[in-house]
């Protein structure tokens, strides 16, 4: 292939072999018809890079073609109604028991027809493995800066995208009409009708009157398989048009930069390699859908207002709500003849409205702090980034603590701990555990750069130990190779050739040779009016968020280091601390 | 490429940059064959590129396998389907021999393929020039004039009539999109506070139970015991989805608060078994204590005390129903709900 720009191989000469002709001619038809060759030239010369936490967002992707293909199977045969009827399957357990027409279709599905619990488990399956994936894309999009301009307009499209699949997901499970999903559904009526003025408006336009009415499965059912899912396919496109043109960022290395793309081409191993890799999301889903029981709702029983199973739990991704609601204390506001229902108002609708929308304002609050409004390409590594990764993990382990919490009467009875002290002791850390993550998560950045500078002043420590002329013993340390360290060096702000002390005293504008753009700024603006309250908060934030490490300290006193820093020599030797001197 | 952040001062720190006016060469590997393939894209040959013969000739062998492997796993998928029927063992043998054949094929397409790039394909690494993503600033300036040219020309700018108006038709269009979806259900304002007509319990209804519908009469239930009961002549749970209601029997003297004795009949309580917090069913009683937890949210109360709340979300203590028995000994509702069964809702008073 390496061949292909200095000319035709000589073989080429030779009559074209019927599949070369072939191809010709189907390409001719299309290029006739629509001029697409130019456009299939740059298609299959797109530049992929290759890091296998760029596969996450293809798992979600494939999954959501896995659901789409099961789950088209699955409306064939399930009824979207709540007609009562009396089940006559096969399903002996069930036999003449009232159930609604969903719920008789699904036992139909799973016990007559072949493959239908295949279908319905691997649909399940794919969903949850849809949601986590999403998750997990998301965090790696977040932890590594992928965010940032120009790529904002996809992370606001993927943050919708995992709202959306929460929602379709939720409306998914529901459909069967069993006993879980109907808890799940009444839970989800009060959580609306809590909302104030409109809330019982809302439900009861939803429901189509008091619950749970004749009209909520059918109407899941369209926003199940049409609504959500068009929106999905409309938005998955436009997430995959839009990153196909601005083309995949990439984690920092030699021979990276910021204009340039390296990797390998789309076509032939790119495309041969995530075909493959859809075809392995597929086999594992169907691993999973054939040996893991998921969701047996033949077990739970059709749906009953009058009962609930204990240790109901949803599907992982709305246990965040369950533990939210659980969490909160019983608060309620009776005020002019009206109830707020603090109790559920909270956790169930201000709770993951904030959450969601400080995920989709974040990078603009990021860039408003930093005033970064430059292109971003390559990739951040989280420890290069104290406070976002900080602030990541804070988040990540109030999400935690709520999912944890979803689960508080299995923790309580498997570990036989009193419920009432492990929601205690759960609400507690809800508030107390995300800023201990913070400060650890940033102190733990802040290390691992205090090791990657060490690592630029000292080398690798090759485990040789030399004796010297003078009777002294040095570990003998290998530098970085110069390309590796270059971009570690860019990476964690430190530079070798000058005095990276001087760094950290850039935030007070005095000095005239840092680069910092803060020094500047300030500097620029202090010729102009005084500030206003919001810049001055942007700079205390600005000022937090880029609070460097504090360089890792000399064998010499700081007047001394100052002459140090122009000697390279001198310089490198004295970071030794517990070595005597080589030279 | 030095216009990629045109707007706001340069990032504090730009990784991998490189100078500006330096054309940035692809990589710089000493040695490396660099070829042009478009403008914007060049493939590095990074010398990984022969395979040994071997190797090569034992990958295509083991991928042509593992894609007859699928072949065979979709006959066997065949064959599993038409002779395993899915009515013996609940269907559990059918769903492994489909699902097992079925994951089979994935499974060895998926691995075929990926061995198939891994190993039979060039290791080549290309290269390719990212472009700016905003528009070069006289494009920009053009495409910027025409549009305020083509908004000049509709003269949203000078004919403010037109523009009021338009304005106001559109902003009136969405109106029958909202009517018409007022028919999705009836208005809640009387049905939600006198709750009598939406639970079904009203003076002289007998109490049945959940499941057999077979009225409860007076010492059908033990001390401690715990029933769910329902207005006689229900037909479906699901039409009465808030008239649930537990019919719980104390010991002699265990009942604490005289108000709750006294609409009750000999040591029997009737309360709503709708939850106040999110209205799941309550179901776990702790015979010992009177203690009556919701397994969703574990909003706990206290039987013995007027189902006051003593832990958990729920704000409100459960509704009690007061009940009498009737000349045959069953148990009766003496009236409807005094107050609105399950959760909280604005209007509740």
């Amino acid at each position: 292939m390496s061949d292909v720009a200095s000319g035709k191989p000589a073989d080429n000469d030779a009559k074209p072999g019927p599949v070369e002709q072939g191809t010709r001619q189907g390409l001719k038809y299309v290029d006739d018809r629509l001029g697409s060759a130019n456009f299939l030239k740059r298609s299959m010369d797109k530049v992929f890079p290759d890091h296998w936490s760029f596969m996450l967002g293809e798992i979600a992707l494939y999954s959501f073609v896995i659901l789409l293909l099961t789950g088209v199977y699955l409306t064939l045969f399930f009824h979207a109604s709540q007609r009562t009827i009396i089940y006559d399957g096969s399903y002996q357990p069930m036999r003449g028991i009232p159930m609604t027409d969903a719920y008789a279709s699904t036992l139909h599905i799973t016990f007559d027809v072949r493959g239908g619990l295949l279908m319905r488990q691997i649909h399940h399956w794919a969903a949850l493995l849809f949601t986590t994936s999403i998750v997990v894309h998301m965090f790696r999009v977040y932890f590594t800066g992928a965010f940032r301009k120009p790529r904002t307009l996809n992370w606001h499209i993927g943050t919708i995208l995992l709202i959306l699949a929460i929602l379709e997901g939720f409306a998914g499970y529901s459909l069967p009409d069993d006993l879980l999903s109907g808890t799940g559904l009444r839970i989800a009526y009060s959580v609306a009708e809590s909302i104030p003025v409109v809330g019982s408006y809302l439900v009861y336009f939803l429901f189509g009157g008091n619950y749970p009415g004749q009209d909520i499965i059918s109407r899941l059912f369209i926003i199940h398989v049409l609504l959500v899912p068009g929106i999905l396919l409309a938005l998955i496109s436009a997430h995959m048009m839009i990153l196909w043109h601005q083309k995949h960022t990439d984690f920092p290395g030699p021979g990276k930069t910021e204009d340039t793309v390296v990797g390998t081409k789309f076509f032939p191993t790119f495309f041969l390699k995530t075909n493959g890799f859809f075809f392995m999301v597929f086999g594992m889903c169907a691993v999973l859908g054939t040996f893991a029981q998921i969701n047996p709702v033949w077990l739970y029983g059709p749906y009953n207002p009058g009962q609930v199973s204990a240790g109901s739990q949803p599907d992982w991704y709305i246990l965040f709500l369950e533990g939210s609601l659980r969490m909160m204390p019983n608060w309620e506001t009776h005020i002019f003849h009206h109830t707020i229902s603090w109790n559920i108002l909270i956790p169930g609708v201000i709770i993951p409205g904030i959450m969601f929308t400080l995920i989709l304002i974040y990078p603009a609050l990021e860039s408003w702090v930093t005033k970064d409004r430059g292109y971003h390409n390559l990739l951040d590594r989280p420890r290069d980034r104290p406070v976002r990764t900080g602030l990541g993990v804070m988040s990540l382990t109030f999400y935690m603590v709520l999912v944890t919490a979803g689960a508080n009467d299995i923790l309580a009875n498997t570990f036989h701990w009193s419920l009432q002290a492990t929601t205690w002791v759960l609400r507690v850390l809800l508030i107390a555990l995300p800023p201990i993550a913070f400060i650890m998560t940033k102190r733990i950045c802040l290390g691992l750069q205090h090791h990657d500078e060490s690592l630029l002043r000292h080398g690798i420590e090759t485990g040789t130990v030399r004796r010297l002329p003078s009777g002294a013993y040095i570990e003998v340390e290998e530098p970085l190779p110069a390309d590796k360290a270059e971009v570690l060096a860019e990476q964690i702000g430190y530079d070798p050739h000058g005095d990276h002390a001087a760094l950290p005293a850039a935030p007070n504008g005095q000095d005239e040779d840092a680069e910092s753009a803060t020094t500047r700024r300030s500097r620029a603006a202090g010729l102009t009016k005084p500030v206003g309250a919001l810049e001055t908060t942007r700079r205390k934030l600005e000022g937090f968020w880029s609070e460097e490490r504090e360089s890792i300290p000399d064998a010499h006193s700081d007047d001394a280091h100052a002459d140090d820093a122009h000697a390279d020599d001198a310089h490198a030797d004295d970071a030794h601390s517990e070595s005597a001197p080589t030279h | 490429m030095s216009d990629l952040s045109p707007q706001g001062p340069e990032p504090r720190r730009q990784i991998g940059r490189r100078p500006d006016g330096l054309a940035s060469p692809p990589i710089d590997e000493p040695g490396s064959d660099v070829a042009v393939i478009t403008e914007e894209v060049t493939e590095l040959d990074t010398g990984h590129d022969e395979v040994d013969p071997r190797v090569d000739r034992a990958a295509e062998v083991a991928v042509s396998g593992l894609f007859i492997l699928a072949m065979v796993a979709v006959v066997a998928f065949v064959v599993f389907y038409v002779t395993i029927s899915i009515h013996t063992n609940i269907g559990k043998n059918s769903n492994l021999a489909l699902g097992g054949s079925l994951a089979v094929a994935l499974v060895a397409l998926g691995v075929g393929q990926i061995i198939w790039a891994k190993v039979l394909l060039p290791h080549k690494k290309a290269v390719q020039q990212r472009h700016a993503f905003n528009s070069d600033p006289q494009d920009f300036d053009r495409a910027a004039d025409t549009l305020m040219q083509g908004v000049d020309d509709l003269g949203l700018g000078k004919r403010t009539m037109l523009r009021r108006t338009l304005i106001g038709a559109l902003a009136l269009l969405p109106v029958p999109v909202v009517i018409l979806l007022r028919d999705l259900g009836p208005l809640p304002g009387g049905s939600l506070l006198p709750t009598g007509q939406i639970t079904g319990w009203k003076a002289g209804v007998r109490l049945v139970d959940l499941d057999t519908k077979v009225p409860v009469k007076l010492g059908d239930l033990e001390i401690g015991g715990i029933q769910t009961v329902m207005p006689e002549g229900f037909d479906s749970a699901e039409n009465y989805a808030l008239a649930p209601t537990m019919l719980i029997r104390f010991g002699p003297g265990e009942i604490l608060v005289p108000k709750e004795e006294n609409w009750g009949v000999a040591d029997h309580v009737a309360y709503s078994k709708i939850c106040t917090h999110a209205g799941c069913p309550i179901s776990l009683y702790e015979q010992q204590t009177h203690y009556l937890l919701c397994p969703c949210h574990q909003s706990t109360f206290d039987m013995a005390r007027n189902a006051k709340v003593i832990f958990g979300p729920a704000a409100r203590p459960l509704p009690q129903l007061e009940i009498g028995v009737d000349s045959e000994g069953y148990f009766i509702a003496k009236g409807p709900y005094s107050q609105p069964v399950g959760p909280s809702f604005w209007e509740r008073r």
